[in-house]
């Protein structure tokens, strides 16, 4: 454990008389300033935060002495008395445990060059009952891929699906990510928070983190002190669903023994549209997060197992057959008068049912003062069945049914200077996905195996305002694939792929206000299974998709540079992009039909060209009074495939999202604090688009207005948190371009929400 | 040091559990029960007991001509899947969800009458006036609400409007009716 350090600048003088504190935050290890702890005396809660010399100063409310209460991530919390007029310094002291938190990341507080965004603690805790993507939704250049009301994912500046890695506790989420209507497997509840990082990360997380990132962490141990929970339930009324969690953490008698446990489900029954009930699309969810942390001296151990587990409708009407029927359906527009039966929370064919399980070993060692190892394993199982309408009972078998197994080990080793810092790291990783037989329908994708390999240095450096990184990895995949096609013919082949990424990044203070980041990455992609090798009719689609064994890996170079201006709760983050994709690979309508005894279906082609993908983000808050905010981000995105010259599809249009909130701070315990707010998300038609590229005509813009009180009142000691929400407000009819559903349906309607979290 | 070494046994045995669990199971080949290959109509003239047999092909390039005289005829269908064994009992299992339709053809032109519980695997067609090349779409439908239709929709084209369900078959041929 590295020691903490407590000193005093010396051209900083505390005057107790004129009530002003003034200091310097230092490393206890190797005596750096530390930029960014936070700093607050007992009894005030708002903290100041040290500049890029890790140095304060403040005027307290209260005369001398004060207790100071110095925290930062990947550090202890430090607690000084300060009783005369003399200055102080403030050494800390890593905590190995937070040390471990911020490994999750892949990167510590020090590294400054990334562009990340963390998600609003306050709308992780109001939003833990929805799905990862719309949790998202409140970050800049996020947007939602969906599949109708109840399946979603998310998109980072345009790109989605395989090309973003998720990371659960620092592991890479290992699913079926290659299906549009496949789903993140990532239980909200759990995670403590949630950060998208914007750049390309295959450096520090591979292949698939072409796009960027989204890394969830659970709460860290350091925060786990004595038995505590929180019980939370929550009812909307679109859908009648009902969802209720429970999470407990706490000691056990053998010290640095902690354990957490978490258990949530969810019951919903078919959402509405403004006019009508869409047929099938309920939903359950089920899900348990057990962890236990081991501290001994410098080292750490955890031992987690999560479970995750969903079964939902599909909306019945999007099975459609043949490309004649798609194409009345696209002029209808909805389902038909016979496909709307009313309210019910049965689910039937088409249906499915994902559960997935991790096992998760961490071991953390302080091996000095300056050297730090850590090493995770996980094991994965993710279990997806898909049921069609079939016939003669065969509804109740799954047309698709397939288990993917994944064990992953990530090595790394870290050494830390004054000023500068060196990560090293292996990853290594299987996967093994299997169909299992008996569905009596050809699989979707063939079995795999799959070995990755993965070797990273990444070397930081800071010089007073400037601080730098600079990476290189090396990949190397090797997939082999085989399965037998609808005529029993064999297919598939063994594929090697390699890849060198490098990483560049910048990041200036400005001023105590204003940081600037840059970051050049190149990425990499290996073609997914679908890619190489579909060959099927997507019924919802009325299309056959074929895949194409040849295909080459996608590589990116991604240059993203990122303006933060902050004072006090004020704040404007500006990023602005260009993705480069070299080979990147969509699907592409050909001249060319398969016909059957279901129909005439156009064949869609994978296939891969050149593409750009650019943009600009902006989000913001601003304080018009001390009990007025008001809150806005917006995200454009421009997408070219530069060798076809068409735009490419499935990109979010132009969103703008904000929002004005009225705090009232109340002194009674039913009351101790109020928040109304109105919102409108206003969302254009997508102009950029290829006819040729679409199914259907983009839809029209359209805007949805939101509004919640929220109110915060404590029971005893206890935190009692309870809000209403009321989305759509106007119950307005719309369709969102994103929405892969949009051909059958519209939007849902109206929806009225009320949560309840008691903190115990 | 040592507890570097130690660490890297740790890794090396994890590497090798790793490695070692790592082969995908040989695939089978699934027989697709669900897709059909082959569907053969056959009227029979109560009359004169004549046949007249179209099947219609999965791997068809053209579309195929079915002539049919003035008469009054059984017709019965048939379903083959692609390993060649007739399915159309499993249609007449789920009557309550499967209907035939045959779009084209209008009532002047044809008489036609569910011999089943309409799902149309067995009909009758009487067949009254002669008309060249109708373009005919014979339909099944799955998973579509019976009580929404009657027998006297065989050949209307919003039957997916009325019922809604999805397509199991969707086949086109031209139909001439001659004298």
């Amino acid at each position: 454990m590295v020691p903490a350090l407590l000193s005093i600048g010396t051209s900083h003088t505390l005057y107790a008389q004129q009530r002003t504190v003034s200091g310097k935050v230092i490393d206890m290890g190797n005596t750096a300033p530390i930029h960014g702890a936070n700093i607050h005396y007992e009894g005030h809660r708002k903290p100041v935060t040290t500049n890029f010399s890790g140095e304060f100063k403040f005027n307290p409310e209260r005369s001398l002495p004060l207790k100071l209460i110095t925290s930062l991530v990947g550090y202890e919390n430090d607690t000084t008395y300060v009783k005369d007029n003399q200055p102080i310094i403030i050494r800390l002291k890593r905590d190995i445990k937070k040390l471990a938190e911020t490994q999750v990341y892949g990167y510590q507080t020090a590294a400054k060059t990334q562009i990340a965004q963390q998600v609003n603690a306050l709308s992780l805790s109001e939003n833990r009952n929805r799905s990862l993507a719309e949790v998202l939704k409140t970050v800049s250049g996020v947007q939602l891929l969906q599949t109708g009301s109840t399946i979603s994912k998310p998109i980072i500046n345009g790109l989605y699906g395989n090309r973003l890695a998720i990371l659960n506790d620092g592991m890479k989420l290992e699913s079926q990510q290659w299906g549009n209507d496949h789903a993140p497997e990532i239980d909200v509840y759990a995670a403590h928070s949630i950060t998208v990082v914007k750049g390309a990360e295959s450096l520090r997380y591979g292949g698939e983190a072409l796009g960027g990132a989204v890394l969830l962490s659970s709460k860290p141990w350091n925060k786990v002190d004595s038995l505590r929970g929180q019980i939370s339930v929550n009812g909307f009324t679109n859908g009648k669903g009902m969802q209720g969690a429970l999470n407990l953490e706490g000691n056990s008698p053998i010290p640095g023994l902690k354990w957490t446990l978490n258990g949530n489900y969810t019951k919903s029954g078919n959402r509405k549209t403004p006019d009508y009930y869409l047929n099938n699309t309920g939903q359950r969810i089920y899900n348990l997060n057990v962890a236990v942390d081991y501290q001994y001296k410098n080292a750490n151990v955890e031992v987690s197992y999560k479970q995750y587990h969903n079964e939902a409708g599909i909306l019945s009407s999007t099975h459609i057959g043949d490309l004649a029927s798609f194409q009345e359906r696209i002029a209808y527009g909805r389902p038909y008068p016979s496909e709307i039966f009313g309210f019910s929370y049965g689910i039937e064919a088409p249906r499915q049912e994902v559960k997935h399980d991790v096992l998760q070993l961490a071991y953390n060692q302080q091996l000095s003062s300056d050297k730090t190892l850590s090493i995770k394993y996980a094991f994965q199982n993710n279990h997806r069945k898909e049921y069609d309408k079939r016939r003669a009972g065969r509804s109740a078998t799954p047309s698709m049914d397939m288990i993917l197994r994944s064990h992953a080990l990530d090595v790394s080793y870290t050494v830390e200077g004054i000023d500068q810092k060196l990560i090293t790291g292996l990853q290594a990783q299987t996967q093994v996905n299997n169909n299992v037989v008996g569905t009596f329908n050809t699989p979707l994708i063939p079995n795999y195996s799959a070995v990755n390999i993965g070797a990273y240095g990444i070397y930081q450096w800071q010089r007073n305002r400037l601080a730098y990184e600079l990476g290189a990895r090396y990949d190397f995949k090797n997939f082999d694939a085989a399965g037998y096609d609808f005529y029993g013919k064999p297919y598939g082949g063994d594929n090697q792929f390699h890849n060198l990424s490098t990483n560049l990044g910048v990041s200036y203070s400005i001023d105590n206000h204003m940081v600037l980041k840059s970051n050049l990455g190149l990425a990499w992609r290996a073609p997914s299974a679908q890619e190489l090798y579909s060959q099927n009719i997507h019924q919802s689609t009325a299309r056959y998709e074929r895949g194409d064994a040849s295909l080459k890996a996608e590589k990116g170079l991604k240059w993203i540079t990122s303006l933060n201006i902050h004072e006090k709760k004020n704040f404007l983050n500006i990023d602005v992009y260009a993705n480069f994709i070299n080979h990147y690979i969509y699907v592409n309508p050909t001249s060319e039909y398969i016909q059957n005894l279901s129909g005439t279906f156009p064949i869609w082609q994978y296939s891969q060209n050149n593409a750009l993908l650019t943009g600009i983000d902006i989000q913001g808050r601003y304080l018009i009074k001390e009990n007025l905010e008001y809150s806005a981000n917006s995200s454009f995105i421009y997408a070219r495939n530069l060798d076809d010259h068409n735009y490419l599809p499935l990109i979010p249009p132009l969103s703008y999202t904000h929002e004005i909130a009225y705090l009232v701070k109340g002194n009674h315990n039913w009351m101790k604090d109020l928040k109304f707010a109105l919102g409108q998300e206003v969302y254009a038609k997508q102009f950029m688009s290829t006819a040729s590229m679409e199914m259907a005509p983009p839809p029209p813009a359209y805007q949805l207005i939101n509004g919640s009180i929220s109110l915060g009142s404590l029971l005893g000691n206890n935190k009692l948190q309870t809000r209403l929400l009321v989305e759509n407000l106007l119950n307005s009819k719309y369709k969102s371009y994103t929405d892969l559903f949009r051909y059958y349906s519209h939007g849902v309607g109206r929806n009225v929400q009320l949560t309840i979290n008691y903190t115990f | 040091m040592k507890k570097i070494i130690n660490s890297s046994k740790l890794i090396l045995v994890a590497a090798v559990l790793l490695f070692n669990s790592c082969k995908k199971d040989d695939p089978v080949h699934e027989h697709d029960n669900e897709e059909m290959k082959t569907m053969t109509l056959t009227f029979t003239e109560k009359t004169t007991n004549a046949s007249v047999v179209v099947s219609i092909d999965a791997t068809d390039k053209e579309t195929k001509v079915l002539n049919l005289k003035k008469g009054n005829y059984d017709m019965n269908l048939k379903l083959y899947d692609f390993d060649g064994h007739e399915v159309q009992q499993e249609i007449a299992d789920d009557a309550d969800e499967h209907q035939f339709f045959f779009e084209g053809p209008i009532q002047e032109q044809i008489n036609f009458t569910y011999l089943d519980k309409q799902v149309g695997l067995q009909s009758n067609w009487k067949v009254l006036q002669t008309a060249s090349n109708i373009p005919m779409k014979i339909v099944l439908m799955h998973g579509l609400r019976k009580s929404a239709l009657t027998a006297a929709d065989w050949n209307n084209k919003n039957y997916q409007i009325l019922g809604g369900g999805t397509p199991d078959i969707a086949v086109n041929l031209t139909l001439n009716l001659i004298d």
